[in-house]
């Protein structure tokens, strides 16, 4: 067991799970800072939101922004997206090539 | 002990090679690739959908990290081929034992294992998305299938060759069947179970990328695909290259380190017969 846990494998995998973690925990903060500067930090109901995407999007990219809600309209960079979920808002606050989010009155 | 002097004897052990001369070498390898492949693109002078230069797919390979893709898809491949791996593992050692514990199942079952190993994974998967859809559970049976096949082959042929006179000592002292299993069979086929697992292993990464080729709109087989679809050739070859890196990362990292402390310990290969 000894030899086990003091392997190389066992140093790797332990090596990739903290640096998982590690960008798990700031995606995490980096929406927390997304979703206070949107003013939906406190969201308990499904809102509206325009997307503000960090890179041109692309057909993966619009695969998870239509996930999140229901697609009303883009622009750019931009998506409008009406009744996202506030579970669905902290997942897409939490990706790295989410720039922005913007709360709209729907 | 004549003369009161301890000699050591038995076979010479082969001089241990360092490892980083190994390292130096394959990175050589690389370089020398990537330097020819460079100087035949200046050369060649060809449209870079025809025939990128490692540049270009080095841009791709930024860019692709930068808008997020290449990590959610790589976790997403390792997720599915990591799920096929445990399910044909546990596939292959229940019915490797079961075939292997009676010799008329043996006769039954072994002639439709052979026939199934005969029909490679891309051909189950018409049929595949007609009963599971496309998605991820496609991709982990696809993966399962090809993974589970040479695992049942190798345990009944370690199930065979364990002498039957351990089986028979554990049952003369009041052992059971369990025990016996337990005790003695289990143990007996380890080296085969992981040198039947890592060429397994090896197949089911292939039939990881046919089945999210054909199957899957996310994880890097769809990447390598999908670009070559549009286009984007220096994408398609740097989803070939992450797809190498992340079989050689599993090989050296898990399956040669598994296989070293297992088959080579029991002395059934030597490590340059590994390599």
């Amino acid at each position: 067991m000894k030899a086990v846990l003091t392997s190389r494998s066992a140093f790797v995998t332990l090596l990739i799970a903290l640096a998982m973690l590690v960008n798990a925990g700031l995606d995490h903060l980096a929406g927390d800072r997304k979703l206070r500067a949107a003013g939906l930090a406190d969201a308990t109901v499904p809102v509206s939101i325009v997307v503000g995407l960090a890179v041109t999007p692309e057909q993966f990219h619009m695969n998870r922004v239509q996930a999140a809600g229901t697609m009303v309209g883009a622009e750019g960079r931009s998506i409008r997206l009406r009744n996202v979920s506030p579970q669905a808002l902290r997942d897409l606050a939490n990706r790295s090539w989410v720039a922005q989010l913007r709360r709209i009155d729907s | 002990m004549a003369g009161g002097v301890l000699t050591k004897t038995g076979p010479a052990r082969p001089a241990r090679r360092l490892a980083w001369p190994t390292a130096a070498d394959a990175v050589l390898g690389f370089a020398a690739l990537l330097a020819l492949w460079q100087g035949a693109s200046w050369l060649a002078k060809l449209p870079t959908v025809l025939f990128p230069s490692p540049l270009d797919v080095a841009s791709a390979m930024i860019d692709l990290f930068q808008t997020g893709i290449l990590y959610e898809y790589v976790k997403l491949s390792l997720t599915h081929y990591l799920a096929g791996l445990a399910a044909g593992a546990g596939i292959g050692l229940a019915l490797g034992l079961v075939i292997a514990s009676n010799r008329r199942v043996s006769e039954m079952l072994m002639p439709l294992v052979n026939f199934s190993y005969a029909i490679v994974e891309v051909a189950w998967i018409p049929l595949l998305i007609l009963w599971w859809g496309f998605g991820p559970k496609l991709i982990v049976v696809a993966v399962a299938y090809v993974v589970a096949s040479p695992l049942v082959h190798n345990i009944v042929t370690g199930v065979r060759t364990i002498p039957p006179v351990y089986g028979r000592a554990v049952r003369a002292l009041g052992g059971g069947e369990w025990v016996v299993l337990r005790e003695v069979t289990l143990p007996a086929i380890v080296p085969a179970l992981f040198n039947g697992l890592r060429i397994g292993a090896g197949f089911g990464f292939r039939a990881l990328i046919f089945a999210e080729m054909i199957a899957q709109a996310e994880g890097v087989g769809f990447l390598i695909f999908n670009s070559a679809a549009s286009q984007q050739t220096p994408r398609t070859i740097a989803g070939m290259i992450v797809m190498g890196v992340l079989w050689l990362f599993l090989d050296r990292v898990y399956l040669r380190p598994l296989e070293r402390a297992t088959v080579q310990r029991w002395g059934l290969s030597t490590e340059a017969g590994a390599k």
